[in-house]
């Protein structure tokens, strides 16, 4: 594993350039670029939970949802700042995912994909009843997008990108710290064989707690961008078969378990429906499709076969007796 | 008052009979194959678009449901020969994820040939029948009697016959009866078609009642799947108690809370019965397998 200093340094490049690309771009491909970095940012904090941990959440779609509403009441009706809203969207959803997983890990496997998905569910009806806070089925509109710098020559659209951009950067380097941290550690422990890890004396519950939690933290940011740069959210952006399944969807085709899968794989599922915008019916079906060939000829995902090209050209090379995972077979 | 409570019971009953179909369907196939089939409420789907199309074409109600179980049967098979059987021995997080992806391709397929526009099938049965109590429509009469019928089905053919031990010794142990000689695809087929047959009837019957349309799927499943964490999963007789339970409890919260609520009153008795009883009322703790 690279380790932080080196990672923080290339995404730091990799940021800068990905915001100088953003400067000469016209502003329906900038909406794209920021549909993907939110995107990117919600699959790599979900990836933490998902490929880490080995917990599939079905909850997630509501959690982005709560996000994005706290987000909106804070700038609408409290009258906050864009960046009280954000760091507050995030606490409140970080508390919610809180105890929802209090009550969910509890069960594990199937139980707690159903019964997350029960709560994503909830969660979703909860926004349609609760119309006088979140306007019901017809959206809350009117939300205070996060205003530019007066020192910054920027207009709204760039900026609103950059902001994008700092969040996936953000939630990328906290992902790293944290999978390389001792609770990160002990989530892969839960992941590869809870008993054992409980029988050495692994502390498996504050371990998952904190990845939910964690993966709660940035979705609730995520979701406040997502409500301040739209300027509108509706309850059908949080539903558990859309935002929570797509959630999955990127996850696993990007590349369960690395943090930089995810990303591309967010890349891959954004572009796919702009690509296919004259057969918009197409896109969903196109996700479904993908997943499934995903799942059964590539688990893990496009970073699994890009590991995997790598090894092969590497392989003439420099070809080593130590007992790597492909080695052994 | 009391009359009021009668006819919500009769309501209740009616509901919960068509969870308990979709209901037993999935606990058949998770009980016996342990893969969690989101795909299921897409075979309910597609079995109502089929009658619905056949019943378009001029064919009688009944031909036109046993006609699109058949062929909801053949796509349950195809399902599990391309989403599940290859994942045999893999983690239970991929055929969770492979059954989303097969519900979602189902959804959206349902979606590009019938369009997302609500439609109706006309009833097959009309009328109601009228006790000094209270109202009960023919159609709902049908739908209990269905899952009567159904129960007594499926009991018989997994206790008077071969194949029906072949499906229990299977879900016993999956392993030993391997050993024994059984054999798996026959198994996971008849698994299937029955689950697959199950699925299309209700989505028919329910299709007769309510409207259809390519996500009508997504709340049966969903009550499904909380009927099999009430009954316990795997147990045929928690999936029609636990079906008719949920009918009684959405409809109660329906009628005397607020029908916005009465999805929400079903997800919480979901995450409370996982709380208090996890293994459900009719299930047995079971070690880890």
């Amino acid at each position: 594993m690279a380790r932080i200093p080196h990672i923080a340094l290339i995404s730091a490049v990799a940021f800068a350039a990905a915001v100088a690309v953003a400067t000469q771009m016209n502003d329906y491909l900038l909406y794209v670029v920021i549909l993907w970095a939110i995107f990117a940012s919600l699959a790599v904090s979900f990836d933490v939970l998902l490929g880490y941990t080995g917990y599939l959440s079905l909850a997630h779609g509501a959690l982005f949802g709560l996000g994005a509403y706290t987000g909106a009441i804070m700038t609408t009706r409290a009258g906050a700042g864009f960046w009280l809203a954000l760091p507050v969207a995030g606490l409140v959803t970080a508390g919610v995912a809180m105890v929802v997983a209090l009550i969910a890990f509890r069960t594990r496997g199937l139980y707690f994909a159903v019964l997350t998905l029960g709560i994503g569910l909830i969660g979703h009806q909860m926004f349609l009843v609760a119309s006088g806070l979140t306007g019901g089925v017809l959206g809350f509109a009117g939300i205070p997008g996060p205003g530019v710098p007066s020192w910054l020559p920027i207009d709204q659209n760039l900026w609103n990108t950059c902001l994008a951009l700092a969040l996936l950067l953000v939630t990328f380097l906290a992902a790293q710290v944290f999978v390389r941290s001792r609770l990160g550690a002990a989530c892969i422990a839960v992941r590869e064989d809870m008993t054992l890890a409980q029988a050495l004396g692994i502390g498996i519950s504050r371990a998952r707690l904190s990845a939910f939690i964690f993966s709660g933290f940035f979705t609730g940011l995520a979701g406040a961008l997502f409500a301040a740069i739209n300027n509108f959210v509706a309850p059908e952006s949080f539903t558990v078969l859309g935002t929570g399944f797509q959630l999955v969807a990127l996850v696993v085709v990007g590349g369960m378990g690395t943090l930089w899968g995810p990303i591309l794989g967010a890349a891959l599922l954004t572009a796919l429906p702009e690509a296919l915008r004259m057969a918009s019916g197409y896109s969903m079906l196109a996700y479904g499709v993908l997943l499934l060939v995903f799942i059964l000829f590539a688990p893990k995902g496009f970073a699994g076969l890009i590991q995997r090209g790598a090894a092969v050209l590497r392989r003439p090379a420099t070809r080593k007796l130590s007992p790597t995972k492909e080695g052994v077979r | 008052m009391l009359d009021l409570f009668l006819q919500q019971t009769v309501n209740g009953l009616a509901l919960g009979s068509t969870y308990a179909l979709v209901a037993l369907g999935l606990t058949l196939i998770f009980g016996v194959l342990l893969i969690p089939n989101f795909a299921h409420g897409e075979f309910y789907m597609v079995g109502a678009f089929l009658t619905y199309a056949l019943v378009m074409a001029g064919l009688n109600f009944w031909l036109a449901m046993a006609l699109g179980a058949l062929a909801v049967i053949a796509l349950g098979c195809l399902i599990d020969l391309v989403a599940f059987r290859p994942l045999r021995g893999a983690p239970p997080l991929s055929l969770m994820i492979s059954a989303l992806a097969a519900s979602i391709i189902l959804q959206q397929t349902a979606t590009l040939i019938w369009t997302s526009e609500a439609r109706t099938i006309p009833t097959p049965v009309t009328g109601v029948l009228r006790t000094p109590f209270f109202i009960v429509t023919w159609m709902q009469v049908v739908v209990m009697a269905s899952l009567i019928l159904s129960v007594a089905a499926i009991w018989a053919i997994l206790n008077r016959t071969r194949l029906g031990l072949a499906i229990r010794a299977t879900a016993q142990n999956h392993d030993a009866a391997l050993l024994m000689g059984i054999s798996m695809v026959q198994v996971r087929l008849a698994t299937f078609a029955i689950g697959a047959a199950l699925g299309a009837i209700a989505g028919a019957l329910l299709g007769a009642t309510f409207p259809i349309y390519p996500t009508m799927g997504v709340n049966p499943v969903l009550k499904a799947f909380v009927v099999l964490v009430l009954g316990g999963i795997g147990s045929l007789r928690g999936a029609v108690l636990g079906g008719l339970f949920l009918g009684l409890v959405e409809v109660m919260v329906a009628g005397y809370l607020s029908t916005e609520l009465q999805d929400i009153g079903a997800f919480t008795l979901l995450v409370l019965v996982l709380l208090i009883r996890p293994q459900g009322f009719f299930g047995t703790a079971q070690v880890e397998r």
